[in-house]
């Protein structure tokens, strides 16, 4: 993969980042934030290719530490906005 | 076959998940959809790159998995902030282990080796390290502060404009020696310097401004993971990292905009330097009411506003405070909540606070609609909330809030602030608002007193 691509990739994404939260009521602001919170726990990918390729017992604490931190981010994460917009929701179906 | 068709399926459906997130009806299914991606990515990610010992990156897996969904699901709604910002360091964290592990592969390799593709590594990983471990510590800092475990104030001290400049050159110098003079020490410092950057950074912060950083680090766990993905060439890490960053720093924007201030006033710790001037406040009288006699005005009036803030959440009143708001409404009142972007800690802390207690969002309404409505409103009922508030704001000119967009409480005919005790707000300014004319103040715990007034009503 090329330099050029990466840089490519790097500012559609960020420009897709912008478009998409650019209009947002501010009711839905703390689930975005800990929904968006939990997409960054998206490291733990990384942290899994550096685990899979490391054969130094530093390194591998280190990785499983990555993959265990990771880990609670993703899942909390996503729990936690589901509990909040289950709030939310649960309101809508009553009207 | 390799794992790039399913990076790509599942970037859509983090982008997917992503836009329905932004909208009340689908917000739900977007959580959905871009956990759906995170696994997809996990699943294809675990075939390319299988575990060398899979029992035990199960395990640790699994205990992770089940530790934060322990937290995710004994959290109070009341302590979201706090849950947001731990959660935010944990992923800062696993970005800085893996900047680390790449970091010590590299420097096992001579310098002689050393071609682009090496040195755009220790760019990248550097860059990782820094970002990984400013949002690590500065979330644990932000925990510290919004759990109350560290001093909610911002903490400056004489000087610290010299150790920020410090930090941030020896920051730029061990960086600078690890990629060109390849010395191994150097790396370990720009670890340990990052994670202490981080630290001071939100250790000036004051608690107002935590909606600010708060979503700044969001904004910059994502920016780690994209760093992450750069060390590692791994597309989707990019791709979502980039989209947490941006979205983040969009979400940042919004409140500093929201409170009127530029980001760089709020990152150096706006508020402190000013508080220590003594302020020359229209100095009153404090006009406090039983709630008795605040129960026979609410009995009276026709519109009632209540404007929550932060002591709404610290008191727990959420559901006190829909319970009068139901008793009201049965008197025939027209009740509205009045909610302002910054209330709270972390942005839109009121509306999650008030949704918990089921109350219906159409009453919800923001800072211009409520601005408009404050001039026929017979009784704002302040809980918690001080300087959104600050009338100093539109009429002081020489006050630090000067031209923050606030609630103009004070056009209501009455205005009751419940009100712990006769501190200042988390700004450390006096509220000229306590002093007008038509406010009256009820002094204990916003809980109790709101009990009471609900209380009232049955009699």
């Amino acid at each position: 993969m090329d330099y050029g691509w990466l840089m490519f990739c790097i500012l559609l994404a960020s420009w897709l980042g912008v478009e998409l939260i650019a209009k947002i009521p501010s009711q839905l602001h703390t689930p975005l934030m800990s929904g968006t919170n939990a997409i960054s726990g998206i490291t733990l990918i990384g942290a899994l290719v550096a685990l899979a390729h490391t054969h130094e017992p530093l390194t591998e604490f280190l990785g499983y530490l990555g993959v265990f931190f990771s880990i609670i981010n993703v899942f909390g994460g996503y729990w936690v906005t589901d509990r909040m917009l289950k709030m939310f929701n649960n309101k809508n179906n009553r009207k | 076959m390799n794992t790039d068709i399913f990076y790509v399926i599942s970037s859509i459906l983090l982008i997917h998940g992503i836009k329905l997130l932004g909208k009340t009806a689908t917000a739900r299914k977007g959580n959905f959809i871009s956990a759906f991606g995170m696994a997809l990515a996990v699943a294809a990610t675990l075939w390319q790159h299988p575990p060398q010992n899979i029992l035990l990156t199960l395990t640790v897996a699994l205990t992770g998995a089940y530790i934060g969904l322990l937290m995710a699901i004994k959290v109070q709604m009341t302590a979201m902030p706090e849950m947001v910002a731990l959660f935010n360091g944990f992923g800062g964290m696993a970005s800085v282990a893996v900047a680390i592990i790449e970091g010590i592969k590299l420097n096992y390799i001579p310098a002689i080796y050393y071609d682009t593709l090496i040195y755009f590594s220790l760019f990248t990983i550097c860059l990782t390290l820094v970002v990984g471990g400013i949002t690590f510590s500065g979330s644990l800092v932000a925990y510290g502060k919004l759990s109350r475990k560290l001093p909610t104030s911002s903490i400056n001290f004489r000087g610290q404009e010299w150790v920020d400049v410090i930090l941030f050159v020896l920051l730029l110098l061990s960086a600078y020696m690890w990629i060109f003079t390849h010395s191994v020490w150097s790396f370990y410092m720009l670890i340990a310097l990052s994670f202490v950057g981080g630290c001071v950074f939100v250790l000036h912060i004051g608690g107002g401004d935590m909606p600010v950083i708060i979503s700044l680090l969001n904004s910059l766990s994502g920016v780690a993971a994209c760093a992450a993905g750069l060390i590692l060439f791994n597309k989707v890490l990019i791709v979502a990292g980039c989209l947490v960053g941006t979205s983040g720093l969009i979400l940042t924007l919004i409140m500093c905009k929201a409170m009127n201030r530029p980001v760089k006033k709020v990152l150096l710790g706006g508020f402190a330097s000013i508080s220590k001037n003594k302020q020359k406040s229209t100095r009153g009288t404090y006009k406090p009411i039983s709630t008795e006699d605040a129960y026979y005005i609410l009995e009276a009036a026709q519109t009632v506003a209540i404007v929550p803030g932060y002591g709404l959440a610290v008191a727990q009143a959420q559901h006190a405070v829909k319970d009068l708001a139901q008793k009201l409404t049965d008197n025939g009142a027209d009740v509205f909540y009045a909610i302002h972007p910054v209330a709270g800690r972390m942005p839109g802390h009121m509306n999650i606070l008030l949704a918990e207690a089921d109350v219906d969002y159409d009453q919800m309404t923001e800072l211009e609609p409520s601005n408009a409505r404050f001039g026929n409103t017979d009784v704002a009922i302040v809980v918690g909330a001080n300087d959104v508030v600050n009338p100093a704001a539109v009429e002081n000119p020489d006050s630090p809030l000067y031209g923050m967009p606030i609630l103009e409480v004070f056009n209501a005919k009455t205005v009751f602030v419940l009100k712990r005790g006769q501190g200042t707000g988390f700004s450390g300014l006096e509220n000229e608002l306590f002093f007008k004319d038509n406010v009256r103040m009820i002094y204990g715990d916003a809980k109790a007193t709101l009990t009471q007034l609900s209380a009232e009503f049955k009699e």
